[in-house]
């Protein structure tokens, strides 16, 4: 039912102009077409069961020293609730074999657990950690959590043109607490309703960060995703880049892969 | 443990050569104690330093269903083998189906919820020449079964060859007062042991309840006089018993209760023991940090002729500060206070990455007012400062 990965951190939306023919009677408000927009991204992507990908995370700071994150991230999608995610690391080594699951919810707070490979021990983490650099990137844990159209409200704003893409831009609030933004706002490419663009805005209101979406691909004919996200922090100059690779879609994976237990048994 | 180790390497070579996707990962390091006071008795290490590797060699097949482990443990100390000596933390083969898993060899398992003290965790024994609190643990010789449902799975374990306690070196610091013997007694006799598991998770609860009937992980203690009748050693012996175990976890947004309660047949008469408490979260501030709230309830109601308790009757209290940056920097520590005894055992952890392959790691172990607990008074003059550096592959 959406998109995983931090892809699907990602938000989305697009407006539908058919929708919105020019006999209609009444004119949508801004709202209502910021959520068909959410709504039109939901559908266009459901149907993807579980997916695998890759993930190289970049880190870099104001100097341009660099530190690598690698992980695999498996998403089971849930046509009934938020999807559930498992991202088991590679990188750094201190930290191979350890993995964070997470089964999200669209209203009430997220269920995670944490595996520490040695101690063989899976412990329940709090889900107020959504604002809470993830391990030492531009990313937030809620910038990577699977997105449900149901997290956000939303408000169509304009379209705008974006990398050469024609985009619809939308206004998305958090709906669920604990977030460490006020707003996005987000530019939705009209064409493959994928975001192109995404701006963070802190608590105060003023810009906290710009992630831009690179390379997208169609899988199985339906499913868009990004080669790569680059993460922009403005307040401290760091960027985090986020590489893709070896996107599967219909894997073995099963219900049974996506519990506590199971996190443990990752290989 | 030499022709176990060559053994172990010639069965990973097979498995290197069998499996489709082999990873060497693990680490070596170097490790100090800084001990705070003089020692306590004649002829204890002043400033040990050790030298450790745990390499992690994992072959995994194409389909991912077949997977095998091995993980050795090697310490090598200067001027003493006293210390560790190394073991086998891991060994073992494993087939993961559809909805069920099973596991011949050697391994580790992990069963609790608690923060201070894992008080239920049995099927793996304490390697108390590690760490005194018994979190460090010895591979286990096991056949595990698992059937698994999205909801929870169901663990069968079969336990032969048992581990004996492996204690602090007499010239190890902290160590009991009297030199522990290393051939135990078996009052009720030797024979495999047995464990059964079963798990429920949904939404915000995790549950576990288990049976355990075997020798028992922690040993009393016999006494072993001289010729003149003087009090002069310990024979740890291990009686069978039964145990049943449970922990819960219950997450409440901020606030994440656990609990682990335990209750043991096999003494003078049976007994309950238990931790319960809770880990307070405060959300990540405008710096990204973790900070968590910890404090916890502990009790043990065990029979005089039952072996020996860290703590009697207690409260924990502890904190964590994960800063979230680059370099993972953490700081975590708590006090446990036994309000039976007045003692009060401090740890504090801290540790930070160094140019992604390096960690520095501090721990500072704390005793005070132990004179009056019959299982800490020897720890008295003990407290010390452990530097831990580690290269991670």
């Amino acid at each position: 039912m959406k998109r995983t990965t931090i892809g699907a951190i990602c938000l989305a939306f697009a407006a539908q102009l058919h929708a919105v023919s020019p006999a209609a009677p009444a004119p949508l408000s801004a709202e209502a077409r910021g959520l068909q927009i959410a709504q039109e991204t939901d559908r266009r992507d459901a149907g993807f069961e579980n997916s695998v990908a890759d993930a190289t995370m970049v880190l870099a700071n104001r100097q341009g020293d660099e530190s690598i994150r690698s992980f695999r991230m498996m998403t089971l999608e849930q046509s009934d609730d938020g999807d559930k995610t498992v991202a088991v690391f590679d990188q750094p080594a201190d930290l191979a074999g350890s993995a964070v699951l997470t089964h999200s919810h669209a209203l009430s707070a997220d269920d995670q657990w944490l595996y520490l490979p040695a101690v063989r021990r899976v412990k329940r983490i709090s889900s107020r950690n959504k604002a809470a650099s993830f391990m030492g990137s531009e990313f937030a844990f809620e910038d990577l959590s699977a997105w449900e159209v149901r997290k956000y409200s939303y408000r169509y704003l304009r379209e705008e043109a974006f990398d050469g893409a024609d985009c619809f831009v939308v206004e998305n609030t958090p709906a669920y607490e604990d977030s460490g933004y006020s707003k996005q706002i987000e530019w939705v490419d009209r064409t493959i309703y994928q975001p192109r663009k995404l701006e963070y805005y802190d608590r105060q209101g003023r810009l906290l960060k710009t992630m831009v979406f690179k390379g997208y691909r169609q899988y199985l004919g339906r499913h868009w995703r990004p080669a790569e996200q680059i993460m922009e922090n403005h307040q401290t100059g760091r960027v985090t880049r986020v590489i893709w690779d070896a996107y599967r879609f219909k894997t073995d994976l099963t219900p049974y892969d996506f519990t506590p237990d199971a996190i443990a048994r990752a290989r | 443990m030499r022709r176990l180790f060559a053994f172990a390497l010639a069965c990973s070579i097979a498995a290197a050569a069998w499996g489709q996707t082999v990873s060497l990962r693990g680490h070596v390091g170097a490790d100090t104690r800084i001990y705070l006071r003089g020692a306590a008795f004649d002829g204890q290490e002043r400033a040990p330093f050790s030298l450790l590797a745990e390499p992690r060699l994992r072959a995994v097949s194409a389909d991912r269903r077949k997977e095998f482990l091995f993980i050795p443990y090697l310490r090598e100390s200067a001027g003493t083998t006293e210390r560790g000596g190394g073991d086998i933390r891991d060994l073992y083969g494993a087939h993961h189906g559809d909805g069920w898993s099973a596991l011949v060899g050697v391994s580790r398992v992990f069963w609790g919820a608690a923060e201070s003290l894992h008080m239920i965790d049995i099927v793996n024994q304490s390697d108390l020449a590690e760490d005194y609190r018994g979190h460090f643990k010895l591979g286990q010789p096991m056949a595990m079964l698992t059937l698994t449902h999205p909801y929870g799975q169901f663990e069968l374990l079969a336990l032969p060859g048992f581990r004996e306690r492996r204690f602090a070196p007499a010239r190890s610091r902290p160590r009991l007062a009297l030199p522990v013997l290393a051939d135990a007694a078996y009052p009720d006799g030797k024979g495999a042991d047995w464990a059964a598991r079963v798990t429920f998770s949904h939404d915000r609860v995790d549950a576990h309840l288990y049976h355990f009937a075997g020798l028992s992980r922690e040993p009393d203690f016999l006494p072993v006089f001289d010729g003149e009748g003087r009090l002069s050693a310990l024979r740890p012996s291990y009686r069978r018993i039964r145990q049943t175990g449970l922990d819960l976890t219950y997450a409440l947004d901020a606030l994440i209760l656990k609990g682990e309660f335990l209750d043991r047949r096999g003494y003078s008469r049976g007994f309950t023991a238990g931790v319960a408490g809770a880990e307070y979260v405060f959300g990540a501030g405008a710096s990204g940090a973790d900070r968590s709230l910890f404090v916890e309830h502990l009790f043990d109601q065990r029979p005089a002729d039952a072996p020996p308790a860290l703590f009697r009757r207690g409260w924990f209290v502890g904190g964590r500060l994960a800063a979230n940056d680059a370099d993972s920097s953490e700081i975590r520590g708590g006090v446990v206070f036994d309000t039976d005894s007045g003692a009060r055992t401090i740890r504090v952890e801290a540790s930070r990455r160094i140019r992604d392959d390096w960690q520095l790691h501090l721990e500072y172990n704390g005793f005070a007012g132990v004179g009056g607990s019959a299982s800490l008074a020897s720890f008295a003059d003990d407290s010390y400062l452990r530097i831990l550096i580690r290269r991670n592959f």
